[in-house]
């Protein structure tokens, strides 16, 4: 089990009491029953208890509301029509963010098309991916919009989602070594970002 | 180690470095005050991005996913003559129902069957007798065939239409059904042992219904495009 996998089977910064979890769990198995039955409503119960996690990973992995709002459909839509997939191994709050992982990396893949996704080091050390907002210091989310999509991905999936280089390096298709240094890279542009 | 540790920060910080060039990095890092500086600073990165709290979209986004996901479960009831009113389940309520069904069944019927047999009936002579009641009356099969053209004639437009169902939706439905002849099965046996109980009577005719109900739903689910 992985550190991301814990951090989403536990509900992240959440600590409810164990009687809560197991209450939880319970109903929200049920929920994702009914809903491979056809239930809309129970789907958009499991909806209304992850979007907010789902919406925070796509919104930072690709760095906008807007294109995270569309995304984000897509990834309900996604999961709505492979709820028959799920076998239950992994809490359905698992299953959901590897779903949103993939199809945002899928999305960002066309995006990138034709060129190169992880720009090199000069590139990165001068072009923001977006604009500067004013601030003398961003938070950390305005900080990541900044980042190059490339060295944005991996630095929310390492250091956010705690997903490890070996997990990043195969589900984006580059080496581990492309990993550690685009993490590195990442860190050092928003070390800059927050400390201006 | 001269130069700056620049990369190996991050490695050392994410505690990625052989156990030699942890030691090395430390040496350099005990003489060098701009990568302990570094150091630092990512380290406060790190924490940061840790523990961000999630936030749900500005905007509600559920109307958009909901128009998307194509023809619900459900389906209008399919009339039958016989039928004195019409009543829509959702095949997952159908479910639940017959898995209620079913944990009541086996409760009511062995309750029912365990307070009401006679002390007499349990001595060859009574239990002879009421195999002799059983030849020249059946209620529960009186009921069985009531039921049997309707539930004959579903089951076959179901299996027509079966692989152009969704696969979980057949799977959903299946369960239930086995669940529901379970009940009905408990429900005959605890008939032949004491056919004039009124309680098993209806609790036969329910569950007979349920399937009725069941496999009308099923019949006419929206096929898989």
């Amino acid at each position: 089990m992985t550190a991301a996998t814990l951090r989403v089977e536990a509900g992240l910064n959440r600590t409810p009491s164990p009687d809560s979890q197991l209450a939880h769990g319970d109903s929200e198995r049920a929920d994702v029953a009914l809903a491979s039955a056809g239930d809309q409503q129970a789907f958009e119960r499991l909806y209304r208890a992850h979007v907010a996690r789902v919406h925070s990973l796509v919104r930072r992995m690709v760095g906008g509301e807007a294109d995270a709002d569309e995304l984000v459909q897509d990834v309900f839509v996604r999961a709505w029509q492979r709820l028959s997939t799920f076998r239950g191994e992994a809490a359905f709050g698992t299953w959901l963010h590897r779903l949103a992982v993939n199809l945002v990396l899928n999305a960002q893949k066309s995006v990138a098309r034709g060129r190169r996704f992880f720009d090199d080091e000069a590139l990165v050390d001068v072009t923001p991916g977006r604009r500067e907002t004013p601030e003398a210091a961003m938070d950390l989310e305005n900080a990541l919009k900044t980042l190059p999509p490339g060295a944005r991905q991996i630095f929310v999936l390492h250091d956010v989602e705690g997903y490890r280089h070996e997990e990043i390096g195969a589900l984006l298709g580059v080496a581990t070594g492309t990993s550690k240094a685009q993490l590195h890279r990442a860190r050092m542009l928003m070390r800059r970002h927050l400390e201006r | 180690m001269n130069e700056h540790l620049n990369e190996l920060l991050s490695a050392y910080l994410d505690d990625e470095l052989s156990a030699a060039d942890r030691v090395r990095a430390e040496e350099h890092l005990a003489a060098c005050a701009q990568c302990r500086t570094e150091l630092e600073s990512l380290r406060r990165v790190v924490r940061r991005a840790g523990s961000l709290d999630d936030r749900p979209p500005e905007r509600d986004l559920w109307a958009g996913i909901a128009g998307r996901l194509g023809t619900p479960d459900t389906a209008d009831v399919v009339p039958l003559a016989s039928r004195r009113r019409r009543i829509t389940f959702t095949v997952p309520q159908l479910a639940a129902a017959a898995l209620a069904l079913m944990m009541l069944s086996a409760g009511a019927v062995s309750l029912m069957v365990h307070r009401d047999t006679p002390a007499v009936a349990r001595t060859p002579e009574a239990a002879q007798g009421a195999a002799t009641v059983r030849t020249v009356f059946d209620p529960g099969a009186v009921i069985s065939t009531s039921y049997e053209a309707p539930i004959a004639e579903l089951q076959q437009a179901l299996a027509a239409r079966r692989g152009r169902l969704d696969t979980a939706t057949v799977r959903v439905v299946e369960q239930s059904l086995q669940l529901i002849d379970r009940a009905i099965r408990q429900a005959q046996q605890a008939l032949a042992r004491d056919p004039g109980n009124q309680y098993l009577n209806s609790h036969l005719q329910r569950a007979y219904d349920r399937k009725l109900e069941l496999l009308r739903q099923a019949a006419t689910l929206p096929v898989v495009s």
